[in-house]
């Protein structure tokens, strides 16, 4: 059984006045993974423990579709987590690990071994189960924390940063794999991370948050390509982010004025895309791969050229416009181009953004 | 496996084989320069530690098992030997019914008279003399470490786990006896508990003040080693209530603490003699105390055996402690 997530004006304060969350509310949908994301310090830790039940909030209520969760204990909640540090019980082997959740929840010694064996399975580390926690690497660890977490089928799985300890070079193998396991689950998931690559990866739906609030809540693409404020269009990838005066011209046409250059926008187009956006002040933000050089003819811009980075299939392309501003933008990895070099570009129409300016 | 420096020597040997006319004695001189240092030292500390600790045990071993005769005139300590002896068996009449009690006095002409040189027995004298007070040295050491575990792995949770109002000024208190001498300890007790003089009980609340920070101690350090507050919330997160989280995870966990621990609080509270020397009396004398009153009272022979007696009982503990802590330090990986 697995069920939605439901918060409802979380806050903590911290006995030492920290305010960690004010007021956050939002859905985690039915058997679907919602990634956390946010600088280290905004909260993140501290929602996946309220939900847990490790923590009590100061405000606020969670409930599980509809039976309300506020006031109990973690051991009431079938729920299943995976921690930072693991948390492996150094005193027990692997198997005695898994088995744990079931131990505790008074199955059968033969169920308990079968279910922890099938669980070891499914993440591929069976053939560990009678080694102790410090023989496993850490990429072990974490597998056996997930298989521990999952055993004794959960309605719900909570993940802080489970990568985060790991290589840069095994973490990319594990999130491919977790992201496969959380799919094949089918399991309400929530998944922590400060890493806003793993947040698109792994999350139907992602959850940006700073200092103790939601910035934005949305599928991946959404927060990627449709920022809702100048911390998410920060935060999630690179973007350039330029202040526009927007003005609405005669010919039924949305003026886009950057200061180094000039876009349009037919009016039908951007009232679609920008429902909010009635003109005068707003902000532009286009990703590096929506600038591209162009003939000199149908350039919106030219940059001149500050460094350039050889990032192997490209080249990250750092410049600077007639009014100074910074540019970032890619070329392909064959492109001839030098740093003082002056270069006409082109801005994809199709993709920027703009994005309201906040009151 | 070789270890690095073998493998060093081994090269070199090659070489030596391989160039006998480079003058290869250089290198081979290199690699042993380090090795002799290492051995001047160790053989200079074992000679320490001979002189230090081994000789004299192996004195008062020798010591206890001699007859007056090996020992030679003299060495029978003070024309009030008999005396006192049978002074103490009228003490022990007293408090003792006269059945239970031991003729010393015949027992002290004996001594005397013993054939050969090798005896045990200093043994029976002391087991005789002694003996009560080394079975209430014995039990004060068994309640001491039953009440440490309580208040240990109890307090030391605590202040692991929970901040709160005092907490550092408890963590102070705890250690304090430590450093005050046993007089001060001793004499605060008499004067708050003096209805308990002449009880063990007294003695007990002495030793506990010397042993809990120890037990404390090993009980916090292990569980600040790893983050064990970690540990319970995923516990718990997996289903565990808090009594299956003591069960499974901290008890398992501070096995080797408590085993540590225990042991550190048996061997201090054995050997506890400061304070357990000011709050005796003839009716709840510990065994340390009664050593002082051989040494001053018996001769060598007897307070050398009282002392072997002494370490057959602690030096199985304290090795006990040492292969346990080792034990700890491979199966938790050293945290
Ligand atoms: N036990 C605590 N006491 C006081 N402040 C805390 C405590 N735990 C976290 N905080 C603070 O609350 C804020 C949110 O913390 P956390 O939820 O751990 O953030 P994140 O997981 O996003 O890095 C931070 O400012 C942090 O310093
Ligand atoms: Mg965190």
């Amino acid at each position: 059984m697995s069920y939605e997530i439901r918060l409802h004006d979380l806050s903590k304060i911290y006995p030492d006045g920290t305010v960690a969350l004010g007021g956050v509310s939002f859905i985690c949908p039915r058997s679907a993974c919602t990634t956390l994301v946010g600088p280290s310090g905004s909260g993140k830790t501290t929602i996946l423990k309220i939900i847990s039940g490790l923590l009590d909030a100061s405000g606020g209520t969670v409930s599980f579709d509809d039976r309300v969760m506020t006031h109990l204990p973690p051991e009431k909640r079938n729920i299943g987590m995976v921690f930072q540090s693991y948390a492996l019980f150094p005193n027990m082997t692997v198997l005695e690990n898994v088995e744990f959740g079931l131990l505790v929840r008074k199955v059968s010694a033969a169920d308990r071994r079968r279910r922890a064996l099938e669980a070891l399975e499914s993440v591929q580390i069976a053939p560990l189960a009678q080694r102790r926690i410090r023989q496993l690497s850490g990429g072990q660890q974490q597998r056996v924390a997930l298989a521990r977490a999952i055993v004794f089928q959960p309605d719900i799985l909570l993940l802080d940063e489970p990568l985060s300890a790991l290589d840069a070079k095994i973490r990319q193998e594990l999130r491919g794999e977790l992201a496969a396991s959380l799919r094949q689950f089918k399991i309400t998931a929530v998944y922590v991370t400060h890493d806003q690559e793993e947040a698109m990866a792994l999350g139907d739906q992602v959850v940006v948050m700073d200092h103790g609030k939601i910035m934005q809540i949305g599928t991946p693409f959404e927060v990627y390509a449709r920022p809702a404020n100048e911390f998410v269009a920060r935060f999630i990838g690179t973007a350039n982010l330029y202040d526009v005066e927007i003005q609405r011209s005669a010919n039924a046409h949305f003026h886009i004025r950057l200061g180094f250059s000039e876009v349009s926008v037919a009016e039908d187009t951007f009232r679609q895309r920008w429902p909010g956006v009635a003109g005068g002040s707003a902000q532009l933000m286009c990703r590096p791969q929506d600038v591209s050089i162009a003939e000199l003819s149908n350039a919106h811009a030219r940059i001149r050229i500050s460094s350039l980075l050889f990032l192997g299939d490209r080249i990250r392309i750092t410049g600077e416009t007639e009014n100074g501003k910074t540019m970032r933008f890619e070329a392909h990895n064959t492109t001839k181009i030098s740093v003082g070099d002056v270069v006409p570009i082109r801005l994809d129409l199709d993709c920027i953004h703009i994005i309201p300016v906040a009151d | 496996m070789h270890s690095p420096r073998d493998g060093q020597g081994v090269a070199a040997a090659a070489a030596g084989v391989a160039h006998p006319a480079l003058g290869v004695a250089t290198p081979a001189a290199k690699t042993r320069r380090p090795i002799s240092l290492w051995l001047v030292f160790c053989a200079l500390s074992s000679l320490l530690l001979l002189f230090m600790i081994i000789a004299p045990l192996i004195v008062c071993l020798w010591g206890s098992f001699t007859t007056l005769k090996v020992m030679g005139a003299g060495s029978e300590r003070g024309a009030g030997w008999e005396q006192v002896t049978t002074s103490r068996d009228e003490e022990k009449a007293e408090s003792q019914s006269a059945a239970a009690s031991v003729d010393l006095g015949v027992f002290a002409k004996g001594a005397r008279n013993i054939a050969g040189s090798v005896t045990t027995f200093w043994y029976q004298y002391v087991w005789e003399v002694y003996g009560g007070t080394l079975h209430l040295s014995l039990m004060l050491a068994v309640i001491s470490i039953c009440i440490c575990i309580v208040l240990g792995v109890l307090g030391g949770y605590a202040l692991v786990r929970y901040t709160f109002f005092g907490k550092n000024l408890i963590e102070e208190m705890i250690l304090l006896p430590l450093s005050l001498p046993g007089i001060a300890v001793a004499v605060a007790l008499i004067e708050t508990y003096g209805v308990l003089r002449g009880s063990w009980v007294i003695i007990l609340f002495g030793h506990l003040l010397y042993t809990l920070p120890f037990m404390m101690q090993s009980v916090t350090n292990t569980l600040r080693s790893f983050d064990f507050v970690t540990l319970e919330q995923a516990a718990s997160s997996m289903g565990a209530g808090p009594w299956q989280r003591l069960r499974y995870i901290l008890l398992p966990n501070l096995k080797h603490a408590i085993i540590v621990g225990s042991l550190l609080v048996f061997a201090i509270s054995l050997g506890e003699f400061n304070a357990s020397f000011l709050l005796n009396t003839p009716f709840n004398q510990t065994f340390p105390a009664a050593l002082y009153d051989s040494y001053t009272n018996d001769s060598f022979q007897v307070s050398s055996a009282a002392t072997c007696i002494f370490m057959f009982i602690v030096i199985p503990a304290l090795m006990a402690m040492q292969l346990i802590g080792g034990k700890e330090m491979r199966d938790i990986g050293g945290a």
